[in-house]
C-alpha cells in the first residue's frame, strides 16, 4: 500500500498576519485586508503586509543574513511551521518545494543581481534550513501553489521522500501590478469573484507553507492529501478555456485518484480571480463536474491574488475549514455573475465534511486540483 | 512496481545548430543573432503559424524545439490528454522580465504591453507547445540553479509512477540575451525509436555529449 500524505504543521503570512489563526478569525468576522495603495501615478486596491509588523517579526528571528523582503517572508513562514513539530527537514528523506512567478523581482532595480534568479533564491533558503536536497522551484504561473502540493503528495505517495515542505509567495511589486494593469484585469474597487459586478483582480502579497509527510506525527494529524492533478487548455495563452475543459479534467482527475464521486465533496476553495473569464470558465468547469451545488467561496476578497503563494495559501485555507468544520464568507460577492449555476457562500456557516476541492487556473492555460480528506 | 521508461528521441538546440538524436540536421553561420537563427530554423519547417511571430525568445526556442522533435513521432497516435510537458531552466523568464521592467522602470518613458507581459512567465512555452499540438495533460515549468539530470529523472519516474501519464516531452529550455540551449526529449512507456532506457546517467550523458561538440 501507498504511503499517506499527512499534512502536519502549516503556516499563513498576508496582510490579515502572520500566522494560520489570525487568518481564520479575519475569514470568520469577514475582514478583508484590502486596502487603496498609491504607486505610478494611480491608485490600486492591494493587499500588503504591514512593514512594520514584518521588521519586528524578522528581527525576533536574530537572523544576520541579508535577505530580500520575499526571503524574509519564505523564512518566517518555513521556521513558523517548523517550530509546530518536531519533525526534521534536513535528512535526505526531506524535499522542499518551492512555488513563485517572480521571486525577488525587485531584486531587478539592481542592475545584475543573481538573487533574481529563483533558484539562487531557494537555495540560499534550503541553506539556510540546512537542507541536504536540491530544492525545487515550480513556476507554473498561478497554479504553481496547488501544483506544489499535489507534487508534494506524489513524492510522499511513491516513498522517494517522507517529509515535503512546500513553501509558496510572491511580493506586491510595480513589476506586476503595471502588467496585470496593461491587461485591464485590476480591479478599482475591493474584488468581487463570481459577482455580476466583478471588474477584476486585486493583487495581494504573502506566504504559505504546508509541512507533508508520510508519518502521522499526532492524533490530530487528520487530514491527508487523496489525490491532484494538472491539465493544459491548449486553447490561448492569457485567457482561458471557454468550455472549462482544462480544469473539468483536472478535477476529475483528482476525483478518480481520491475514488470519490461529486456528491462527496463537501466545499471547494475555487480560484476566483473576479475577472469575467476565469470566474465564468470556472463556473462551466464545475458544473461540468457536478459540483453546481458544493458550497465554494474565493479567498482573493480577504488577501487579493497572491499569485506563487495563492495555490499554497488557499489551500490551507480549505484544509483549516474541512478540519474545523467551517465555511467562510466569499467576501466581495453578491449576486450570480456566471451562466451557469453556483453555489457561492454568501454568509458564514458550519458544516460537517470529509472531503474539500482545491482548484486553481493561470496564464498559459494551466489548470491544478487537489483533493483534501479528513479521517 | 516501478514502470520502464524510454528516451525515444531528443532535440538540442546550441550554438546556432539543431541536433536531433545527437545528428546535426539544421545550422546557421556562428555570426547569427538568436533571432535570425531561429527565425531561419522556423523557415526551414515551412510552417504558417502566425503564432510564432508573437513569441517571446524563450517560447520560439522551445517551440521550435518541439517542433523539429515531433517531425520524428506521430502526434496522431498518442493520447493527448495522457500527455505531459515538464520543462525546466535556470533563467525562467528574466529575458522578457528585463523587457517588461525597462518599459515601467522610468515614469516619464512609461509603457508596459500585456503583449510583453504575458511572457513573464516561464511555463508560456508550455501552453504554446500545448496550444499548437493539442496536448492537455500535466504541465510543469520547474526552475533550478543548474540542469539537474537527477531531478529531471526523479520528476519524470514519479510522473509516469504516480499519474495516468503515458508519454511526455521534457527537457531543459534556457535564454537569457544571446546565451540559449535546449535539450528536449521524448519519454515513453514503449521502446521506440532510439530507446534509451530513462535514467539520469543517461540524460545527464545525452546533456553533455552535445554540450562538447
Amino acid at each position: 500500500m501507498n504511503p499517506s500524505t499527512h499534512m502536519i504543521a502549516n503556516n499563513m503570512i498576508s496582510s490579515l498576519g502572520f500566522n494560520t489563526e489570525e487568518h481564520i478569525t479575519a475569514f470568520k468576522e469577514s475582514k478583508s485586508g484590502i486596502q487603496a495603495y498609491e504607486t505610478l501615478g494611480e491608485t490600486f486596491y492591494v493587499s500588503a503586509i504591514n512593514e512594520n509588523h514584518l521588521k519586528a517579526e524578522w528581527e525576533k528571528l536574530q537572523i544576520k543574513k541579508n535577505c530580500s523582503k520575499l526571503e524574509q517572508l519564505f523564512i518566517l513562514s518555513i521556521s513558523k511551521t517548523l517550530s509546530q513539530t518536531p519533525i526534521s527537514i534536513t535528512g535526505e528523506d526531506s524535499l522542499i518545494i518551492f512555488s513563485t512567478t517572480k521571486g525577488n523581482i525587485d531584486g531587478l532595480y539592481k542592475k545584475n543581481n543573481p538573487m533574481v534568479l529563483l533558484g539562487k533564491m531557494a537555495n540560499k533558503i534550503r541553506y539556510h534550513f540546512k537542507m541536504v536536497n536540491n530544492p525545487e522551484v515550480i513556476s507554473t504561473a498561478c497554479i504553481s501553489g496547488t501544483l506544489a502540493c499535489v507534487i508534494a503528495h506524489r513524492y510522499i505517495q511513491s516513498g522517494k521522500y517522507k517529509n515535503v515542505i512546500v513553501t509558496g509567495g510572491d511580493i506586491l511589486s510595480d513589476f506586476t501590478l503595471s502588467g496585470f494593469n496593461s491587461f485591464k484585469a485590476l480591479s478599482s474597487k475591493p474584488c468581487k469573484p463570481f459577482d455580476k459586478n466583478r471588474t477584476g483582480v486585486n493583487l495581494g502579497e504573502g506566504v504559505g507553507t504546508i509541512l507533508f509527510s508520510s508519518e502521522k506525527q499526532v492524533k490530530n494529524n487528520s487530514i491527508t492529501v487523496k489525490g491532484g492533478a494538472s491539465t493544459n487548455d491548449a486553447n490561448h495563452i492569457s485567457g482561458p478555456s471557454r468550455t472549462g475543459d482544462g480544469l473539468f479534467y483536472a478535477i476529475q482527475e483528482s476525483m478518480d485518484q481520491a475514488e470519490i464521486n461529486a456528491d462527496q465533496i463537501g466545499y471547494i476553495s475555487a480560484h476566483g480571480t473576479a475577472t469575467p473569464y476565469n470566474d465564468e470558465m470556472e463556473a462551466k468547469a464545475f458544473n461540468w463536474a457536478k459540483l453546481q451545488d458544493v458550497p465554494l467561496n474565493s479567498f482573493k476578497g480577504y488577501i487579493g491574488h497572491t499569485l506563487g503563494g495563492a495555490g499554497i495559501l488557499e489551500a490551507i485555507a480549505a484544509i483549516e475549514s474541512l478540519e474545523r468544520n467551517e465555511l467562510y464568507t466569499s467576501l466581495g460577492f453578491e449576486d450570480i455573475g456566471v451562466s451557469q449555476p453556483i453555489n457561492v457562500l454568501k454568509a458564514y456557516q458550519s458544516k460537517k465534511m470529509n472531503f474539500v476541492l482545491k482548484t486553481a487556473s493561470g496564464f498559459g492555460g494551466c489548470n491544478a486540483s487537489i483533493v483534501f480528506h479528513k479521517e | 512496481m516501478k514502470k520502464s521508461l524510454y528516451i525515444t528521441q531528443y532535440c538540442h538546440i546550441q550554438n546556432n545548430c539543431i541536433w536531433i538524436n545527437g545528428e546535426p540536421i539544421f545550422q546557421e553561420g556562428d555570426s547569427e543573432n538568436f533571432s535570425s537563427f531561429i527565425k531561419s530554423a522556423y523557415k526551414n519547417l515551412n510552417q504558417k503559424y502566425a503564432k510564432f511571430h508573437k513569441m517571446d525568445p524563450l517560447c520560439k526556442l522551445g517551440y521550435i524545439g518541439s517542433e523539429y522533435l515531433f517531425q520524428q513521432i506521430n502526434l496522431d497516435e498518442i493520447d493527448k490528454r495522457k500527455t505531459a510537458v515538464y520543462l525546466s531552466n535556470s533563467s525562467s523568464s528574466l529575458d522578457t522580465d528585463l523587457k517588461h521592467h525597462n518599459s515601467i522602470a522610468d515614469l516619464e518613458n512609461y509603457f508596459p504591453s500585456p503583449a510583453i507581459f504575458v511572457y513573464t512567465l516561464p511555463n508560456i512555452v508550455i501552453g504554446e507547445i500545448c496550444i499548437k499540438n493539442k496536448i492537455q495533460g500535466e504541465n510543469a515549468f520547474y526552475i533550478f540553479e543548474n540542469f539537474l539530470a537527477v531531478k529531471q529523472f526523479e520528476q519524470l519516474e514519479m510522473l509516469f509512477n504516480t499519474t495516468n501519464t503515458k508519454s511526455c516531452l521534457g527537457g531543459w529550455v534556457e535564454l537569457l540575451d544571446e546565451t540559449y540551449e535546449s535539450f528536449l526529449y521524448w519519454i515513453d512507456e514503449n521502446p521506440n525509436g532510439e530507446a534509451i532506457p530513462l535514467s539520469a546517467d543517461h540524460l545527464e550523458y545525452l546533456y553533455t555529449t552535445k554540450k562538447l561538440l
